[in-house]
């Protein structure tokens, strides 16, 4: 018989005494640091706009574990999650613009008040629009959802208290419902966002959460084995509806100003983007998606202006190489991707030369001593893996340069993090990029699991690099195009244009490259028994 | 009419589907794509006197029908095919962002502010003068875009049914690997769906935007793409005929919200009346999800 | 005693007749074979046991009551567990969690309880877990207890998915082709596991089975069906001998 390990008593976690008393405690903790970010670290910040970042940021993470519990937990397939914001925020601004004055309780009171008003009509919604999942196949029940998203803003836009209102109900039609009580702090978001992880979590650290697992596993087999999919799946929807309506309620009451277009089809992508990259199934991988992307979004309206032309040009390039990894991919055997390894070891090292002597030519300076050092690393890396894989392993020796490139690669992140710093943007901004370049680098150095895919980075890297250099090329074939120069040459656009765009390019990329999200289907392996409850069961009892 | 456009759409849509199993999000937006070619076409000769306006419209149509095919073959090749094998939940992600991708990709490369509308000279001309019969004044461009879908979708149909390729995308849209192993290129054969399925999207943004001159954004193709999967899904989506049905019934629907609205009383209906497509489409999911024509959708 | 009665049970798809009229009963403490050559509507026939789909005319009798209709996880409450013909595990769990998701079913604790990580649903969870240890033992599991379904050989896959089974205390298990895809030994393996389950666990067992070494090993009596009805009925040696069921299988008469 397989010894199992030592005895844990199970009786003893849950001692009342001690059991409150650790409740208690966290409860506690949790106050003063909801205490210590409002009235510490929010006035510290050096302009407003910071703690709009934050909260936004926070807001939008939340957003994104409401809608991991649907997708990604659950395996439905949900891609209308804004009506649900929508009907919370709606809903919710709609009773304080009503009720707010004529009523005692106090601001903060109400808010939370109206929170769960909103809540609980979104919950409805999650309900209505859950039952359908009872007789449809994950494409169609995506459909209905994104029906059901567009029927709620469109039934919005048509409340205008005249003429095609329902019962006269105004809720501001298209252009949106202002005046709106401000009653939302940057902590309410704080505990916004600690609520739903906790929500989430909680419900995985039982077996409860396994039931919704299963589900999304293989549905039949889970009602084989007596779990009610359909009131499973009812349930996700619901929850994560209610965890929406209540972020949409708390969203309301810190902008002021409600409009349809906040709600609308582009604001469900970008939540399902969220949950998509972060890695459907994990909460933290939500949770970072969403604080990443927003602020990626928020960082890319301060990029100044670029051309039409350069702006094609570095999407050609990328496109291009794009093409090359996929085709890496498909390409198993070594055989047949040693021509594509080669020619991105052969990009890396133009790219590096390129690099160094840019920064010569940019003299001192952090910057060029950046660019200096990261291309001097990057030709080494290449030259040195070369030498050292022809020596090592002469049929493949190409992986090897491309594996020094990936530690290049996080070394360049690092400097990246650090250049970041420099920049001249909010220090939100700056804080979150860089530390998620800098945790990026970590955990692909610290973990074996990050040294194991240290290859396909470098290829990653190299792809990047690649990029680099090509776009100029590419620019200078577009602009000897008369068609392209003529119609374009003059229109330049600024990056927060783009910021759907780039959503939609991640949202493709990370389909292509990693269907499972970055952080995939990591978590829950570490969510639930076995390790994380320290189970190890009693031996003795069970067998004589 | 609108129906005759969104039939179009739907056809690709439906074809696509019996294929790949895949609802391509992206199509509204090749739809879109067409109807700015058709723009920029228009655009190029809309100053010369000399051109005949029939052969400008003609044209106009096979630019934008062999551009969208081009592209929707593009978006096939470079999406789509790799993800041959992951779960359509994967896919259908991916769908969406190339539909995102287009649409916003689309603002950098098209002409948006001020939307242009295919210009009166082009539309007009030829087509102004309304065709009287029996009595009924009708818009001849509304008579031109009913026929020349009409033929679309004809040899659509003569090439689904009669030729080699045709039955192959039949056999196919039946059994995947089958087909496949029954040595059907199967690769070829989806790449003909999509060029297929585009071009005819395309043809349907040449006439809805020559024939009804609206302003183009490029999220024209966003609310007819999804009415049109609506339309595919009401008619049985996998089924060609299905498909023009159901892109038929759905525009009437949509004309008659508009006709009853005076008739009923201090509330206007005209604003709902996209919200009727949805709704018809979860009517449709819940009552018979297979549609009219289609075939019953497997439970296990 | 009889656990299970299948009364005419009949399903037609479109203008086929999947299964026609069969009947026959399996009482408590027997271990009872479905045989016949493919496509003779033996899964089918489980899949109208387990809810999966509704018979177009007649009944299936669990216990005495009616189980038609009722959706399949609560005919799994009532106490019929089923394996498939094509292993249907939860890959992306681990083996524990697998099995734990069967000893789920009795839970007492609600959501919202969990939610709060109130004491009461923490412990049902801990119960549950040693319950489904106490499983993964008996199988001889336990050391992959903490592996991924989907990195586990064949054959080990196969014994979870009964394992699973076993978790919802079921009264009746439906094993669909348990020894397909083993090798000779597996197969010896899962006849004495087989016959632990009847005889240490009490389970009643009915199986679809084409391994005729398995079937003549473990059952006490058996069914066999051909294109939807059945043709026998009886203890091992008397099928072996009938020449209709020979004829079935080999497709000409003796």
């Amino acid at each position: 018989m397989a010894s199992v390990g030592e005895l844990v008593n199970v009786t003893r976690r849950y001692a009342p005494g001690r059991f409150w008393l650790v409740r208690l405690a966290s409860v506690a903790a949790l106050a003063l640091f909801l205490y210590f970010l409002q009235a510490v670290l929010v006035p510290a910040l050096p302009t407003p706009y910071d703690a709009r970042l934050i909260s936004l940021a926070l807001l939008f993470a939340s957003l994104a574990i409401s809608l991991n519990l649907i997708n990604g937990i659950t395996g439905q397939f949900s891609i209308g999650h804004a009506a649900f914001f929508l009907i919370g925020a709606y809903g919710s601004a709609r009773l304080t613009l009503s009720y707010f004055e004529a009523q005692p309780l106090v601001a903060g009171i109400w808010l939370f008040v109206v929170a769960i008003l909103g809540g609980l009509m979104a919950a409805a919604a999650g309900f209505i629009v859950g039952l359908p999942s009872l007789r449809l196949r994950g494409d169609y029940l995506a459909i209905v959802t994104l029906g059901f998203g567009e029927i709620a803003r469109i039934f919005v836009i048509n409340q205008t208290g005249r003429g095609s209102s329902v019962a006269g109900l105004d809720l501001g039609g298209s252009f949106g419902m202002p005046g709106i009580t401000l009653i939302t702090e940057v902590w309410h978001f704080a505990l916004l966002l600690i609520f739903t992880i906790l929500v989430s979590r909680n419900m995985l650290q039982t077996s409860h959460g396994l039931a919704f697992l299963s589900v999304r596993e293989d549905e039949l087999a889970a009602e084989a084995t007596g779990v009610n999919t359909t009131r499973t799946k009812v349930t996700a929807f619901v929850l994560g509806a209610a965890l929406a309506g209540i972020a949409g309620a708390f969203f309301a009451h810190f902008e002021g100003f409600i409009t349809p277009q906040h709600f609308d089809m582009n604001a469900s992508f970008i939540i399902l983007t969220m949950v998509v990259v972060g890695g459907t199934g994990s909460i933290t991988g939500a949770a970072l998606a969403g604080i990443a992307l927003k602020l990626l979004e928020e960082a890319l309206r301060k990029l100044p202006e670029i051309s039409a032309i350069d702006l094609i040009a570095y999407l050609v390039a990328a496109a291009g190489l794009l093409l090359l990894m996929t085709a890496l991919r498909r390409n198993r055997p070594a055989r047949r991707s040693t021509p594509w390894l080669v020619l991105l070891c052969a990009v890396a090292l133009a790219a590096g030369v390129g690099a160094v002597v840019k920064g010569l030519s940019l003299g001192g300076g952090v910057v060029g001593a950046f660019m200096m050092t990261s291309g001097g690393l990057a030709v080494a890396s290449v030259l040195g893996g070369l030498a050292f894989g022809f020596a090592k392993s002469p049929d493949d020796p190409f992986r090897v340069p491309l594996k020094a490139l990936g530690y290049t690669g996080c070394v360049g992140m690092l400097f990246a993090a650090y250049l970041v710093w420099n920049v001249e943007a909010s220090v939100v901004i700056r804080a979150g990029i860089g530390l998620i370049l800098v945790g990026a680098a970590a955990s692909l150095l610290g973990y074996p699991a990050g040294r194991a895919s240290m290859v396909p980075f470098g290829m990653l890297v190299a792809g990047f690099l690649g990029v680099v250099i090509l776009q100029p090329v590419v620019g200078a074939v577009l602009h000897s195009i008369p068609f392209v120069e003529s119609n374009l040459k003059e229109t330049m656009y600024s990056p927060s244009n783009l910021r759907m765009a780039v959503f939609a390019v991640s949202l493709v990329i990370v389909m292509l490259v990693r269907p499972q999200g970055l952080m995939g289907h990591h978590e829950f392996s570490w969510s639930f028994l076995g390790k994380s409850m320290g189970m190890k069961t009693k031996e003795t009892a069970i067998h004589s | 009419m609108l129906g005759a456009i969104y039939a179009l759409i739907a056809l690709g849509y439906t074809m696509v589907y019996g294929v790949l199993r895949l609802i391509n999000f992206a199509h509204g937006d090749v739809y879109m794509v067409g109807a700015y070619l058709a723009y920029y076409t228009s655009m190029q000769w809309v100053d010369r006197e000399l051109i005949n306006p029939y052969l400008l419209l003609f044209g106009m149509l096979i630019v934008s029908m062999v551009g969208c095919a081009l592209l929707g073959l593009t978006i096939e090749r470079v999406a789509y095919r790799p993800l041959r094998s992951a779960p359509r939940i994967s896919v259908l992600i991916t769908a969406i962002g190339v539909s995102l991708l287009l649409e916003y990709g689309g603002l950098l490369v098209f002409k948006t502010a001020p939307p242009p509308s295919i210009a009166e000279g082009v539309r007009g001309g030829a087509l102004q003068t309304p065709l009287v019969l029996l009595g009924v004044s009708i818009d001849k461009g509304q008579l031109a875009v009913l026929g020349v879908t009409l033929v679309l979708m004809v040899l659509l149909w003569q090439f689904v049914t009669n030729t080699q390729t045709g039955r192959a995308m039949r056999a196919v849209a039946h059994d995947f690997d089958t087909a496949a192993l029954m040595g059907i290129n199967v690769d070829r054969i989806v790449a003909v769906t999509f060029l297929l399925g585009s071009a005819l999207a395309g043809a349907g943004g040449m006439m809805n935007a020559t024939a009804l001159g609206t302003p183009l954004t490029t999220f024209y193709g966003l609310l007819p793409g999804v009415k049109a999967f609506v339309a595919a899904v009401l008619g049985g989506i996998g089924n060609i005929p299905g498909a023009v049905v159901g892109g038929i019934i759905l525009g009437l629907a949509e004309a008659m919200v508009v006709f009853a609205d005076p008739y009923i009383p201090g509330f206007e209906l005209t604003g709902y009346k996209d919200a009727v497509t949805f709704l018809i489409l979860i009517g449709v999911l819940l009552l018979k999800p297979s549609g009219i024509f289609g075939s019953p959708v497997e439970k296990v | 005693m009889s656990l299970l009665t299948l009364d005419r049970l009949t399903i037609r798809f479109g203008g086929l007749v999947a299964v026609n009229d069969v009947s026959f009963s399996v009482s408590e403490g027997d271990l009872f074979g479905l045989i016949g050559p493919n496509g003779a509507g033996k899964t089918t026939c489980f899949n109208m046991i387990t809810g999966v789909y509704r018979p177009t005319s007649g009944d299936v009798l669990f216990d005495g009551s009616s189980i038609v209709g009722l959706r399949p996880s609560r005919i799994c409450a009532r106490g019929v567990a089923r394996t498939f013909q094509n292993i249907r595990l939860f890959s992306a769990l681990s083996v524990l969690e697998n099995v734990v998701i069967g000893a789920f079913l009795r839970h007492v604790s609600t959501l919202a309880e969990a939610i709060a990580l109130l004491p009461r649903s923490l412990k049902e969870t801990d119960e549950q877990v040693i319950q489904a240890m106490e499983i993964l033992h008996t199988f001889g599991l336990a050391e992959y207890a903490d592996a991924r379904a989907a990195d586990l050989p064949y054959g080990v896959q196969r014994r979870l998915e009964i394992a699973r089974a076993l978790a919802t205390r079921p009264r009746l298990l439906l094993l669909d082709e348990p020894a397909a895809g083993l090798n000779p030994q597996e197969s010896v393996s899962l006849v004495n596991l087989i016959r632990r389950l009847r005889d240490e666990f009490s389970q009643t067992v009915l199986l679809i089975e084409h391994d005729m070494k398995v079937v003549m090993n473990i059952c006490e009596r058996i069914v066999v069906l051909d294109h939807g009805s059945v043709i026998a009925e009886g203890a091992p040696e008397q099928i072996r001998n009938d020449p209709k069921v020979i004829e079935a299988y080999l497709g000409e008469p003796v």
